[in-house]
């Protein structure tokens, strides 16, 4: 290839007459080996305008709920925070909250508790009957949420039982534990077998080795699947909707409620509220779990 | 300090592979025994038996006499390291030390002053509160060397502890662990599929290969009286040429190799003496038979030969005089390895024989493409089965 | 793999207690999942009692009712529409954003892309459409802006309606796609690329041969997964709707929720789940095939 020189090397028998049409020119202008400035320059605009689709819409809610007016105009009227002031004086807002995070708590426990239960003794006894539980814990990722509700909604008045705080806690639990299913086996896998045998060796009962080496090793996860259930409940909307049946009402159902009805920026506070809250713990679940996206 | 026994052992794993077929094997009290193999040989699988975490088919486990068979790993009592280590990432050194000693209720302060004791004789003091990652690779083979010690275990178990540390660290950590294995004076079964390493640290070597042992015997034996053309090959460089015997006296016997030389080689000491029944019994081996000879490089000796012999007598081979006429070769490389000189040679039939020569010792000046005759001292080649 | 070691009889207690364990986490998925599974598909066949309830009974009924009406066919088309231009769209906007942040953006910039992307990830969709519908509200969003620029006559609102539904959907799931694609065009290595050109490859071809085929199976199943949360969502469309925007998950909670027609609403959950059962058949033969030859017709790549 060093003696291709200067004009296109002739084509080759065998291997295609593509790689050898860029022969000759990469070697007289090494400058040509980047991107061509358009494409990259291109794809860099592109990444910026995306960026900023993704950003902007959250900035104007941010903007709308510190602005006094009722609606916002161009330019802005000055600095407010009364609209924050309504949202944690009004008891229906307060309400909201207090559901919203009763049932992200409750749902996130009860979501953890089934997944590491069954991941932990899953990961010891690989039996068939666990499996398939597996699969069923897996699904409801796979299922539309409005499918889900419907049926937690056919479930519960079969029942005799709807309406109550508990049902969402109950439905929310089942439909976010694939989440720290996912987490906790990932974590469970990554624990080196030879250290629970390790220990074993060292005179640990298998109650001990649990308590002592492998729950401390997959303790991130497990935190890390609570904070991501918590999440994922905070911000669910369809299947508190209609599991609630019109009686419990979380904060995104308020948020939705009012919308139908006003065009308040104390929603946008409450919004932003929620995007602040969100952020934290997305950041907060990452740090837990060790980067789960880079 | 027990003795350890398999009898019998036999571990098929789901799906029909044997990793361990019918082992016997007695370790003796304070001896230092190596399990040496490749990879799938079933040294592994017979280490985790004695240790508890598989299961015999059939056979049982004895340690210090008590069949252990059906004892749970952590009512074992032995100590053991692992390939990776295995130290808890949690804790700091101190407590990966403690660990066995409080499993076994030792008081606080009693546990703590022997788990100090121990990372002094594997010099660490001073390294209590680092956490394994914080330690060098050696560090942490030392780590893993008290943590297994402390609790005064009946036997040391070591599952190729030295796999993940460079060559320079593996050779400290080697005289180190022989030291501190014959401080302690406890019986010990290493496994390996490292030859050399096996060589350098073992009281005695089982040799093991497709669920069996091969041979078991001191590295001298092993290395000296092969039992099986496996363990020639396996243990250290050697040269294999097959052949029929032409002719037996005593210990003595005369070779024609495939290619038609005449060579002279005896009979192992140790021959016959492994459990294998690939070993050479000395009584079968009769004219006629197929046999197979092994010669180490070191007992090469390379002489000049005329170019023109060639063409004469066959191959320049002189089966009278009672040594052996030797075999033409070409030489095709002379390598400078270290301490020793490799000369890679071919036959007229296209064999690679290797020899060796230690530097300083009398060569002969032949550059690549010389012609030579080998020749080896019958006393130093080994009959063996094919 | 024997760990809890012990005779046979601590293995057949060892035995005994998983299915113990098992019984927590086995019991709750039966009784709070598959139970309720079965229930909407049971309830699927129960009578409708105009005014409130139902009664038991087995009755076609709810899915005659569902396939005679034209109603629903229409809506079960525009939904399925709707999705895949999402799912293209977000493709298409997802690619280009993705390939700057995973191969080209600085590390400050991709944490910061990165940052943005995953928090919205997890927002609501209800907040997230409705910063689009102030966005695309006459008198707080763009029009206002314009307004003000001077570009209008008067305050213009583009929400409710088709292109605000569309572009509150791909902003609800573009950071499904952005993802999908960060993981396998952050795989691809430097160094192929490098290979690649060293051997005269222009950086277009080197894109086309090498970091195109090795990043297929992310945006295979990002578009795949775009489209199926797309025609299960909504929050969207009905923020951001008029009724002639309204998806099959509308019109499911409409008849649950404010027609108390829980029969007829489970009829047609069962008949959406066929629906994206279907899809994810169909899809995972044709993934399954392409992943193995990302070109038809070339064996090269």
């Amino acid at each position: 290839m060093a003696n291709a020189g200067p004009r296109p090397a002739p084509s080759r028998p065998g291997n295609g007459e593509d790689m050898g049409a860029g022969i000759g020119p990469v070697l007289e202008r090494p400058s040509r080996r980047r991107w061509p400035d358009p494409s990259l320059a291109l794809v860099g605009t592109t990444f910026w305008v995306v960026l900023a689709f993704i950003v902007v819409p959250l900035g104007v809610l941010a903007a709308v709920s510190v602005h006094p007016g009722r609606f916002m105009t161009f330019p802005p009227q000055g600095f407010s925070l009364r609209w924050y002031q309504t949202l944690l004086t009004s008891s229906q807002w307060l309400e909201a909250i207090r559901n919203s995070l009763v049932v992200a708590l409750g749902s996130a426990v009860l979501a953890t508790s089934i997944a590491l239960v069954l991941a932990l003794v899953l990961d010891r006894y690989p039996v068939r009957f666990g499996e398939y539980m597996r699969r069923l814990g897996m699904m409801p990722l796979f299922l539309p949420p409005v499918i889900m509700g419907v049926a937690f909604v056919a479930f519960f008045y079969e029942i005799g039982f709807s309406g109550r705080i508990e049902n969402l806690i109950i439905a929310h639990g089942i439909f976010n534990a694939p989440f720290p299913l996912l987490l906790i086996s990932s974590g469970l896998s990554k624990v080196n077998r030879e250290l629970e045998e390790s220990a074993m060796n060292l005179g640990a009962r298998p109650a001990t080795v649990l308590r002592t080496v492998t729950l401390p090793l997959i303790r991130a996860d497990v935190f890390a699947g609570v904070l991501f259930a918590f999440l994922l409940s905070l911000n669910e909307y369809i299947v508190a909707f209609l599991v609630s049946g019109f009686t419990v009402v979380t904060l995104p159902i308020e948020i939705f409620s009012s919308l139908r009805y006003s065009f308040s920026p104390v929603i946008a506070a409450a919004s932003v509220l929620f995007i602040a809250g969100t952020g934290f713990l997305v950041w907060l679940a990452d740090r837990l779990a060790g980067g789960l996206w880079d | 300090m027990s003795q350890v026994d398999l009898v019998e052992v036999t571990k098929t794993f789901p799906g029909g592979v044997k990793a361990v077929d019918g082992v016997s094997l007695t370790v003796r009290q304070g001896e230092f025994l190596t399990l040496l193999g490749p990879s799938g040989c079933g040294k592994t699988t017979s280490l985790r038996m004695i240790a508890g975490f598989e299961q015999p088919d059939a056979g049982r486990v004895l340690i210090g006499g008590r069949d252990v068979t059906r004892v749970p790993p952590y009512e074992r009592d032995t100590g053991m390291v692992f390939q990776s280590l295995a130290l808890f990432p949690h804790m700091s050194v101190l407590d990966n030390v403690l660990y066995g000693l409080r499993m076994r209720g030792v008081s606080r302060t009693e546990a703590e002053r022997r788990a100090r004791e121990m990372l002094a004789l594997v010099q660490l003091s001073g390294y209590e509160h680092r956490r394994p990652h914080q330690l060098s690779g050696g560090q942490r083979q030392r780590v893993a060397f008290a943590r297994a010690l402390a609790v005064n275990p009946s036997i040391f178990l070591l599952d190729e502890p030295f796999a993940a540390l460079d060559a320079k660290i593996r050779d400290e950590l080697q005289v180190e662990l022989r030291r501190l294995q014959q401080r302690v004076g406890i019986t010990t079964v290493f496994v390996t599929h490292n030859q050399r390493e096996a060589m350098t640290l073992s009281d005695r070597i089982a040799v093991m290969r497709d669920g069996r042992i091969e041979q078991i015997g001191s590295p001298q034996e092993i290395y000296e009286d092969p039992a099986t053309v496996f363990v020639a090959g396996f243990v250290g460089m050697t040269n294999l040429f097959r052949g029929h015997v032409v002719e037996r006296a005593g210990r003595r016997v005369r070779v024609k190799t495939e290619e038609g030389f005449v060579v002279e080689a005896e009979l192992g000491a140790g021959t016959g003496n492994g459990a294998s029944k690939d070993s050479a019994a000395a009584g079968d081996v009769a004219p006629g038979k197929p046999v197979t000879v092994s010669v180490r490089p070191e007992s090469v000796r390379l002489e000049p030969r005329d170019q023109d012999a060639r063409g004469g007598s066959p191959a320049g081979v002189d089966p009278s005089g009672g040594g052996q006429g030797g075999i033409p070769v070409t030489v095709d490389l002379i390598r400078f390895v270290g301490e020793l000189i490799e000369y890679h040679l071919y036959t007229p039939g296209g064999q690679e024989i290797i020899g060796t020569y230690q530097r300083g010792q009398r060569t002969l000046s032949m550059g690549q493409g010389g012609a030579a005759i080998v020749r080896f001292d019958p006393k130093e080649a080994r009959v063996l089965w094919r | 793999m024997a760990v809890a070691g012990g005779g046979s009889r601590s293995a057949k207690q060892a035995n005994r207690l998983v299915y113990l364990l098992l019984a927590y986490p086995g019991g709750m998925l039966v009784v709070f999942f598959l139970v309720p599974l079965i229930m909407l598909v049971v309830f699927s066949v129960y009578r409708n009692i105009p005014g409130g309830g139902w009664e038991t009974a087995f009755t076609w009924d709810n899915y005659v009712r569902a396939f005679e009406r034209g109603l629903y066919r229409d809506r079960l088309v525009f939904t399925l529409q709707l999705s895949a231009l999402t799912a293209l769209i977000c493709l298409a906007m997802g690619y280009p954003f993705t390939y700057y942040l995973a191969r080209r953006a600085s590390p400050l910039v991709r944490r910061i892309g990165l940052a943005a992307t995953i928090s919205t990830l997890w927002l609501t969709y209800v907040v997230r459409s409705y910063a689009w519908s102030v966005l695309l509200s006459s008198t707080s969003g763009i029009g206002r802006l314009l307004f003000w620029l001077g570009l209008t006559e008067r305050p213009v609102g583009y929400a409710p309606g088709y292109v605000a539904t569309l572009i509150g959907m791909v902003y609800a799931f573009l950071p499904f796609m952005i993802l999908s694609l960060y993981g396998s065009l952050r795989a691809v290595d430097p160094s192929m690329e490098e290979a690649s050109m060293n051997l005269g490859a222009r950086p277009w071809r080197t894109f086309w041969h090498v970091v195109l085929p090795l990043s297929w199976p992310g945006a295979a199943s990002g578009t795949l997964l775009v489209f199926l949360l797309a025609m299960g969502n909504y929050v969207v469309p009905s923020i951001l709707g008029q009724p002639a925007q309204w998806t099959m998950p509308v019109i499911i909670t409409n008849q649950v929720m404010y027609e108390s027609n829980v029969p007829f609403g489970a009829a047609i959950s069962v008949v959406l789940m066929a629906v994206l059962g279907l899809v994810l058949f169909a899809a995972g033969k044709l993934l399954g095939a392409a992943r193995m030859n990302p070109y038809p017709g070339r064996r090269d790549s």
